[in-house]
């Protein structure tokens, strides 16, 4: 049986703060719409929308356009790519380690 | 700066990220303390702890409408004990029922699930691999795992029981308040259900989380320990 336990490695992409929570929402929750995120995180649009930004072009999360209630508009939905979340746990564990004083 | 600890480096000096020109040494800029750290996973929980209750607020949307139908599928039940009981004798009208019910109840999950999504902007709340997780922990729990075996057996017993008052000729009142009772009794377990799932879901993000080797303040316990430690069973 394979270790559970991530390996510990800092990642300064994830290390932002709004970025990191992002993160921790997704590994917990898998798939969240765009407005769960940013009333969460209580942050603007345009802030969230930044932040997810990042992540995207690092390919840590997937950003899908689905149609909305009534079929007027679109809404994003966050989903966490097996990279974002190997990258956000060792990230984890790197911070677990600072804690520790290792 | 010496005492700054060095998470770039794990693997005996090899930089985790091979571009030094592209990835800025963040030990460098920013201050990476441990109390810093550690607000930062609290933060984490307490984003889980927001979003535990986002969810929870539209499961509980999720189960009134839930309950209506659960009272209209439970008195369905009774006229099926009629014709089993041969006091309705329509065999092929019986099979069409059953069908037609039986596409109705997926059809009513996914609607529920569908409105649970719009509510929360969560797909569902077994979706993500740390929930998934809390379910499994959440079995080790007796009063969660007797509540999940309590809802399971009351959504299969009780429109038996309106059933089997059809099969002996019953009276549709006394079908009614079965019905009535079974639907009551479903959404209060399913409630009770899912409010203790979402309490374990709320607790701390990650297994040993609270730190052993950080002693906090006296009067600043960490969230995640007083929560560890109540979900822990």
């Amino acid at each position: 049986m394979t270790s559970d336990a991530p390996e510990p490695k800092f990642d300064d992409v994830i290390h932002a703060p709004i970025r990191l929570r992002i993160c921790g929402m997704l590994e917990a929750y898998g798939t969240l719409r765009f407005d769960a995120l940013r009333d969460t995180l209580n942050v603007s649009d345009a802030t969230c929308s930044k932040h997810l930004k990042t992540l995207a072009d690092h390919g840590y999360v997937t950003l899908t356009k689905k149609t909305g209630e009534g079929r007027r508009y679109k809404v994003t939905w966050v989903q966490l790519t097996d990279d974002g979340l190997r990258a956000f746990q060792g990230h984890v564990a790197a911070l677990k380690r600072i804690i520790a004083g290792e | 700066m010496n005492d700054t600890p060095q998470p770039r480096r794990t693997d005996g000096g090899t930089p985790l990220h091979p571009e030094p020109e592209e990835r800025h040494d963040v030990s460098r800029d920013l201050p990476i303390d441990a109390l810093g750290q550690l607000q930062a996973l609290r933060d984490l929980d307490a984003d889980r702890l927001n979003l535990a209750q986002r969810g929870q607020r539209g499961h509980t949307a999720m189960l009134l409408p839930f309950a209506v139908l659960g009272f209209i599928v439970i008195m369905l039940y009774w006229p099926f004990g009629l014709m089993f009981g041969g006091y309705i004798e329509m065999t092929w009208t019986m099979l069409f029922a059953f069908l037609v019910f039986a596409i109705l109840s997926i059809a009513v999950m996914l609607l529920l699930m569908q409105r649970y999504q719009r509510r929360t902007g969560m797909a569902t709340y077994f979706g993500g691999r740390a929930s998934r997780k809390v379910s499994m922990r959440a079995w080790r729990s007796r009063t969660y795992a007797t509540t999940y075996v309590l809802v399971i057996a009351a959504e299969i017993g009780i429109p038996w029981l309106a059933m089997a008052w059809g099969y002996h000729g019953g009276t549709w009142p006394v079908a009614a308040l079965i019905a009535l009772i079974g639907s009551l009794v479903i959404y209060l377990l399913l409630r009770w259900n899912m409010r203790l799932f979402f309490r374990m879901l709320s607790s701390p993000a990650f297994d040993g989380a609270n730190p052993p080797a950080v002693t906090p303040s006296p009067g600043s316990g960490s969230p995640s320990a007083r929560e560890g430690g109540r979900h822990d069973e």
